[in-house]
């Protein structure tokens, strides 16, 4: 399968880097075409600023500032988020990516009356997240889990009808001991392990690509 | 009482969070208190926590260099006002990014004792949310509604124990008519004029 795997962390000889890393090399050992996409190595710019306001609904103009980020997500049949939590959700850099990237008519149909929002990622097949959390686990759920369900709820709709999920947590990341880490590493490695190989080479319906296949 | 009104919308004054923003400006003045308004797009705030500064991030004393002026802000206010569209289920990259980078400890709360973290914006007596969503409210809460819980949990851990939260929400934004809009306007004046 073509997998897209979208990191963010700014620290270089972090946890959350390596398991960034493992998730590439475990995936690439098992046969899969992986791509990963490092937004701080990137300089990704997370604010929709007032342009990409105005044209947020408008097909073609909206499209046209991510163009290269869209095309990466229409290549691939799997996403997956390589991210710490912080206080409840994405870092401020991949909230910005899910502001700016995911817009209406190409990875989404607006929503009309009497006809709700439909998918249009519907090529992507497999959706998954691997996070760590500062927060002890209370706190999380008390907030309700904002970051795991933006994704999981929120933006699955968005894929595949029968797309896969899955969704490898580790909490209290500052007093996890050593062997809690590497513990945690093997659980995302055989998690990882699990995902098909092979999956439908199904068609790309985001929309009128000619808008973004080039600049 | 001193507001920092924490505004995150990139259109100025044609939008409806424009207008919103000026209804609740108006009214906190007219009911005598002082406004800071700190519009995140307008003062370029940068959302991203730098390698730097999560390097220093648990030092406090170097980790707010770079925010000392919000930090300065969100230590001299009484009353919070945080107003923002939800943007893809949550709060807008900026706003996210301004609690990734001045929610840090020794500010917004104490972790020298990791087993006991206890809030610090306890001088926050009154909390309001002031919120728009695309989508019906159903379908937030099948999402769980990220801005309300971040809003009425979230923050509402940070100020004072006894401090009255306020949120004000308009779903279904998308589709909603003048006359919808204009009540959650008088909605939002009301509110903040009998803080």
């Amino acid at each position: 399968m073509r997998l897209l795997v979208v990191h963010a962390h700014p620290v270089a000889e972090s946890y959350n880097r390596a398991l960034f890393e493992l998730t590439l090399a475990t995936l690439a050992a098992r046969g899969h075409e992986v791509e990963g996409l490092d937004l701080y190595a990137e300089g990704f710019e997370p604010a929709l600023d007032a342009d990409g306001r105005r044209h947020y609904e408008a097909h073609g103009a909206n499209a046209r500032p991510v163009a290269a980020q869209l095309r990466r997500l229409a290549r691939c049949q799997g996403l997956i988020f390589v991210y710490p939590t912080w206080w409840y959700a994405q870092p401020a850099i991949l909230k910005g990516w899910l502001d700016r990237v995911l817009l209406p008519h190409v990875c989404f149909r607006m929503p009309e009356p009497g006809r709700p929002i439909g998918p249009r990622l519907t090529h992507v097949q497999v959706l998954g997240g691997i996070s760590t959390y500062g927060a002890p686990w209370w706190f999380t759920r008390w907030v309700g889990d904002p970051g795991r369900r933006i994704l999981m709820r929120g933006i699955k709709p968005l894929m595949h009808p029968r797309c896969r999920t899955f969704w490898c947590a580790l909490h209290r990341m500052d007093s996890v001991s050593a062997a809690g880490r590497e513990a945690f590493k093997a659980r995302v490695r055989r998690r990882l392990e699990r995902l098909p190989v092979d999956v439908a080479e199904l068609p790309v319906a985001m929309g009128d690509q000619a808008l973004w296949s080039e600049g | 009482m001193r507001v920092l009104h924490l505004y995150a919308h990139p259109l100025d004054d044609a939008s409806f969070h424009g207008a919103l923003r000026r209804r609740a400006g108006d009214a906190l003045a007219a009911a005598g208190h002082e406004v800071d308004l700190l519009d995140l797009y307008a003062e370029g705030f940068d959302p991203v926590l730098s390698p730097d500064e999560r390097r220093r991030y648990h030092d406090e004393a170097r980790n707010t260099a770079g925010v000392a002026p919000y930090v300065e802000r969100l230590g001299r206010a009484e009353a919070l006002v945080v107003q923002f569209p939800t943007w893809s289920f949550g709060p807008p990259a900026i706003l996210k990014g301004f609690f990734d980078r001045v929610f840090v400890p020794g500010v917004a709360f104490d972790l020298s004792d990791p087993a006991r973290v206890r809030p610090l914006l306890g001088h926050l007596r009154r909390l309001v949310g002031i919120v728009t969503y695309g989508r019906p409210r159903l379908h937030a809460r099948w999402v769980g509604d990220p801005p309300r819980k971040i809003v009425t949990r979230y923050l509402r851990w940070f100020v004072a124990a006894d401090a009255p939260v306020h949120y004000e929400a308009l779903y279904h934004l998308n589709v909603a008519t003048a006359a919808r809009r204009a009540r959650f306007l008088d909605r939002v004046e009301r509110r903040l004029g009998a803080l």
